[in-house]
């Protein structure tokens, strides 16, 4: 075990301040720690690099279900023994697989960290999958998938990322599985999953709260850092072509309205242009009454309750996509209006006094961002998975304001497409 | 001029453990509360107005929210978007809210500017301008807003339910408004909506956070002081007739899983038995290991169970809504949702139950405790049922009530002649 120090500790004048103090545990699992007394909470979670990345397409959401599995029953507690211990201390211990991580997380006062760590410690290490109880959990699942299928928005999602992404891409599929995957995945699978995927290699533990965090990183080791386990082969994530221009209408009756994604692939949150092109995303779409997109579709014509933009920048080239939800009569108008203010933008660019507005925003708000532990966590986590170094916070404000006019127009301009560029997906009922 | 009312709980600490929140009125009748919380440099800082659903009637349902919108929409001091984009440039954020009592509208910014949100929601309370192309296009947008909502099943269940419970209470009405009533609606009967609750005597400022309680109660005066008190809003006298027996409704369109949805009759916030029905909530549906989980969800019957009541001024609704699992029998899952009940009512809670629940409680108030917005929220939102002063003695309110107390009003209000059951039933192939 490596002795905890702290990394970063000082913060620009207006930036809060976040002092991380780091650690090593016995087996490798990194640790990292921001001491908040103001109450008495503790908020940790461990990230490892298990993921639907590891799922072949004909067992699709295995690596979600044997996530949300762990806590049905270990090798010493029921899975109702774990809710009468997780309930009647009033905490959370959760633990769910998404596109890059599994993350196991837990929320409890300060006085039950001890329970809370063994509770974690266990659903961790002896998840038995007991076959009863994963059939309750299949039949959930598949009722949410069908759930899912009748929600417009989420069609409209699947739809967009169907059009965006080829067939085998990770970033396409959703990472729970499918009506036709979930059924075959066993409870065999689950525990050989677990057995072959699950152990300290490349984890890292993120907590805040109320403690000191030498004492932690002690009780951490004491109980993980015994853990071992197998290597996980860590998986990159391919390129992907761009998609030729088209849009793709899906129709599910009872409905009034139609939810309306228009955008295509995008960069890595890696990439050289990340913070100029976050910046231009803001203006567009996100500032205010969602910035210029909701002045035009929302605040001028009146189409459209929500309308924003999201830039979706992560280990690989995530979309980058403008939603709306829009009355089935004015979907075309709307995709004209969105079409008249991304081409004005990337023409056009932005104004001074736009992004002068911007950087105050994005270097002001982190302290309302790093007010709760789990923001702070939240933050820390993105540091350590996007290594982005744990002074991240205190040179973030130097980044923001060093950007240049002609930066954020550049990154506009290169990479927010053209309309004619995107693909364009619709869900919702038939036009009358 | 601000004056400050005394306050019966010692200054300094909350009983809770939360710094003491104080208590003024403007000569004007706008009530101030303030919390100093000193842990960020962040102000919360809101403005809650007694108006909300139950100020509606039917032609004029969803006015309090449409007008809520419309005050987003500038004045001669703040024209359109300024606001929205001062708050952004000091990296701050904002937005309101309406519900059956209340409209609500909050800034929560690093403290240094705050002074900016105060002078924004006093202009606001009196000079929004409610221009008719706004008013014109803003119709687009509500009537955009509850169609997000209809395409939700559990929505249009909601909205149906509430309907069969009351006959008489404007809280059967939906608060986003009927769709005809938007189409319908003019600019005039908003701006009068406007005009008539947007007074100070009818509004409570919350400030929570990062000041001096003093400099802030006096920048306060400075922008709320000038406006003059307006006549008192008239009192809602809707009494809600005595329900005798259950009604029934159903909701049939293409959808996923069947849904039901129970909602019986309760009283008023400030009523004694509330306490006792916030743990009767908790005991029914907190949790994995809560009754309504294990009788229903790990059976494989649902796929999610809730419970609970709200804080109402006027006697609203507990609700026990449950999703069905694709392959289960409607009939089925009520008959085993009511089983529950039943039991409940019959044998009571156990002593265990009611120490996992009022600690659940407790963790839930520690975790509440760590923003300013969510304890601004909290203390608006007591003010506006009963007391803000509820904030932070509920805990112990909970800790008088007794298990007999629970199965009391389990037995009293969770009846058949008290409830309305609502079902939604899927049709057909949505595609």
């Amino acid at each position: 075990m490596t002795g905890p120090g702290t990394t970063a500790a000082s913060s620009g004048p207006r930036a809060p301040r976040l002092a991380i103090s780091q650690a090593v545990l016995s087996n490798g699992i990194r640790v990292y720690g921001y001491e908040n007394h103001a109450t008495p909470i503790i908020v940790f979670r461990l990230a490892l690099p298990v993921s639907a990345l590891l799922d072949v397409p004909e067992l699709a959401g295995l690596a979600s279900l044997t996530a949300s599995g762990m806590n049905r029953g270990t090798t010493s507690r029921t899975f109702a023994e774990i809710n009468e211990a997780t309930d009647g201390a009033g905490m959370s211990i959760g633990a769910g697989s998404g596109r890059h991580q599994t993350v196991i997380s837990a929320r409890c006062l300060e006085e039950d960290f001890s329970l809370a760590l063994g509770l974690f410690a266990d659903i961790l290490f002896n998840p038995v999958f007991p076959d009863q109880e994963i059939a309750q959990l299949k039949g959930q699942l598949m009722t949410g998938l069908r759930q899912s299928d009748n929600d417009t928005g989420a069609v409209a999602s699947r739809t967009f990322r169907e059009l965006c992404y080829p067939a085998g891409h990770p970033y396409r599929q959703r990472t729970q599985g499918d009506l036709e995957t979930v059924p075959s995945l066993t409870v065999e699978h689950l525990r050989e999953f677990h057995r072959n995927h699950f152990g300290p290699s490349g984890g890292y533990i993120v907590v805040g709260g109320d403690f000191d965090f030498a004492s932690i990183v002690h009780k951490f080791d004491e109980v993980l850092g015994h853990w071992s386990g197998p290597t996980v082969t860590h998986h990159a994530i391919p390129d992907a072509p761009q998609p030729d221009h088209q849009r793709r209408d899906v129709f599910l009756s009872g409905k009034t309205q139609s939810d309306l994604i228009i955008g295509r692939t995008c960069i890595k949150r890696s990439h050289p242009d990340f913070y100029a092109l976050r910046i231009a995303n803001m203006i567009l779409g996100r500032l205010g009454m969602m910035g210029r997109l909701g002045e035009t579709v929302r605040e001028a014509r009146g189409f459209a309750y929500g309308i924003s933009s999201d830039l979706d920048a992560g280990i690989g080239a995530g979309p980058w996509s403008v939603r709306a939800g829009v009355n089935p009569t004015n979907i075309d108008a709307a995709i004209e209006g969105i079409k008249e203010v991304l081409h004005r933008f990337r023409d056009g660019g932005v104004t001074a006094e736009e992004l002068d507005r911007a950087k105050r925003f994005s270097v002001g708000s982190m302290a309302l961002q790093l007010e709760t532990n789990d923001g702070v966590a939240g933050a820390i986590a993105d540091m350590v998975l996007y290594g982005l170094g744990l002074d991240y916070i205190d040179r973030y404000p130097a980044i923001v304001e060093g950007l240049t006019l002609d930066e954020v127009n550049q990154a506009a301009s290169t990479h927010l497409p053209r309309f004619e560029e995107t693909v364009v997906a619709v869900c919702g009922p038939p036009a009358a | 001029m601000a004056i400050e009312v005394p306050v019966a709980l010692p200054t300094g600490m909350a009983p809770s453990g939360r710094p003491q929140a104080r208590e003024h009125t403007l000569s004007n009748g706008l009530s101030i509360l303030t919390r100093e919380v000193r842990t960020s440099p962040i102000v919360s800082f809101w403005v809650w107005y007694r108006v909300g659903g139950r100020h509606e009637v039917p032609g004029t349902t969803g006015a309090s929210h449409w007008v809520e919108h419309m005050v987003f929409k500038g004045t001669d001091r703040f024209p359109k978007g300024v606001a929205d984009k001062t708050i952004a440039g000091c990296g701050g954020v904002r937005n309101g809210m309406t519900w059956v009592d209340y409209t609500a509208y909050y800034e929560t910014m690093p403290s240094r500017h705050i002074d900016i949100a105060i002078a924004i929601e006093a202009d606001r309370m009196t000079n929004a301008r409610f221009l008719p192309d706004e008013v014109a296009s803003e119709r687009g947008v509500v009537i955009s807003e509850r169609e997000g909502s209809e395409n939700q099943p559990g929505y249009a269940l909601f909205e149906e339910t509430s309907a069969a419970a009351y006959k008489l209470h404007a809280y059967g009405q939906p608060v986003v408004g009927y769709k005809h009533d938007l189409r319908t609606m003019t600019r005039d009967t908003l701006f009068n909506h406007y005009r008539k609750f947007y007074v100070p005597n009818n509004a409570i400022v919350v400030a929570v956070g990062d000041f001096d309680t003093d400099e802030m109660v006096s920048a306060i005066d400075k922008e709320f002081g000038p406006i003059p008190r307006g006549a008192d809003p008239s009192i809602v006298a809707a009494v809600e007739p005595v329900q005798e027996g259950e009604r029934r409704v159903t909701v049939r369109r293409p959808g996923p899983v069947p849904i039901l949805s129970q909602a019986y009759h309760v009283p008023a916030n400030t009523h004694p038995d509330t306490p006792a029905l916030w743990l009767l909530g908790a005991v029914l549906s907190a949790g994995r290991s809560s009754r309504l989980y294990t009788a229903l969800v790990t059976t494989g019957l649902a796929q999610s169970a809730g419970a609970g009541s709200s804080d109402t001024r006027d006697p609203y609704l507990f609700r026990v809504s449950v999703t069905s699992r694709s392959e289960t029998d409607p009939p089925r899952l009520e008959a085993a949702t009511i089983a529950v009940l039943e039991q409940l009512a019959q044998d009571g809670v156990t002593d265990a139950e009611l120490t996992k629940v009022r600690r659940q409680f407790r963790a839930g108030y520690v975790f509440g405790s760590e923003g300013v917005t969510n304890q601004a929220r909290s203390l608006g939102q007591h003010e506006i049922s009963d007391t803000w002063r509820r904030a932070d003695t509920y805990l112990a309110e909970l800790d008088q009530v007794t298990a007999k107390d629970v199965q009391r009003v389990c037995a009293t209000y969770l009846v058949e002649r008290n409830r309305t059951t609502g079902w939604f039933l899927p049709e057909g192939d949505s595609r």
